[in-house]
């Protein structure tokens, strides 16, 4: 069992890494060994030590990630968001809520016995006290193409291509780290 | 032993050197390693210098690992030299003799000349 101090450290080195595109196994595996060297480390040393002894976590987090494969452009994991995303839509449209009779109108005041929230032709919830209907709910067509390509856009994060250096650029970086 | 201080770029360049030097006397994990380039005199190499030098030969197949079970603390991952990492020690170490072969004379003739 690591202390506390060494798991801030970790904590902050696993961030470090994330910030510089590391992947998440590659992070998974880095940190581990840390934490097994930390805490070899502080039996020597103790743990404020240890942690001192290994420096600063940004730097440690870019040397780690000279060379490395970062993960740019996600279209793997994009395309996973979107299929969940469309069966969770796709989820909205089979369950139906019932009000178990505990519910006359939605508003006590206009004494409204329905409601419904409808966005263009994307989706329309609604619940009816007539039928006993407290959430039901259609998805249509548009809504599974337009949510889940802004998911996949969102979640593959294409503006890590812009921001990331070029191959030459981080090789040339890494090499001249080595030298 | 020597306590001399070095230059941190030299060091970082001979460091997969010596890292597989001892890594071919027997496998390490990352602080016992560390302590072992210390006992060398390489007393300026940080723990954040080598960790990530063991990954890079590591990524690029000189090293090969094991996670080992540690009754002191969180499993420890076991270095060992792998063929290739054979081969490249030979290479380097053949690399870094004839470094020193031209640059120590030349070193050697500049401190005898008087000035």
């Amino acid at each position: 069992m690591t202390g506390w101090r060494i798991e801030i450290a970790l904590a902050r080195l696993a961030r470090a890494l994330r910030r510089r595109g590391v992947g998440y196994r590659r992070r998974r595996d880095i940190v581990a060994d840390v934490r097994a060297n930390l805490s070899a480390a502080s039996r020597d040393f103790g743990e404020r030590e240890a942690v001192r002894r290994l420096g600063e976590v940004r730097t440690l987090a870019a040397e780690y990630a000279q060379g490395e494969r970062t993960d740019g452009l996600r279209l793997g994991s994009g395309a996973r968001a979107a299929l969940l995303t469309c069966a969770l839509l796709l989820g909205l449209t089979l369950i139906r809520i019932p009000t178990f009779g505990t519910i006359d109108a939605f508003d006590p005041h206009t004494g409204a016995t329905t409601w419904s929230w409808g966005v263009w032709r994307l989706w329309r919830f609604g619940g009816d006290t007539r039928t006993d209907t407290l959430f039901e709910g259609t998805v249509y067509s548009y809504a599974y193409i337009l949510i889940a390509l802004l998911v996949m856009l969102v979640w593959s994060r294409p503006w890590r291509l812009l921001s990331r250096p070029s191959r030459g650029q981080s090789s040339a970086t890494a090499s001249s780290a080595q030298d | 032993m020597s306590s001399t201080s070095h230059d941190s770029q030299l060091l970082k360049g001979v460091l997969s050197l010596v890292l597989l030097h001892l890594l071919a006397e027997s496998e390490s994990y990352g602080y016992e390693l560390v302590a072992g380039v210390r006992k060398l005199g390489l007393v300026d190499l940080s723990e954040g210098t080598v960790y990530p030098a063991l990954s890079r030969l590591e990524r690029d197949g000189l090293l090969l690992s094991r996670k080992v079970a540690s009754t002191e603390g969180p499993p420890r991952k076991y270095y060992r030299l792998s063929a290739t990492g054979n081969k490249q020690l030979a290479v380097r170490t053949q690399a870094w003799s004839s470094l020193v072969a031209i640059v120590d004379p030349l070193l050697r003739t500049r401190s005898e000349t008087p000035a």
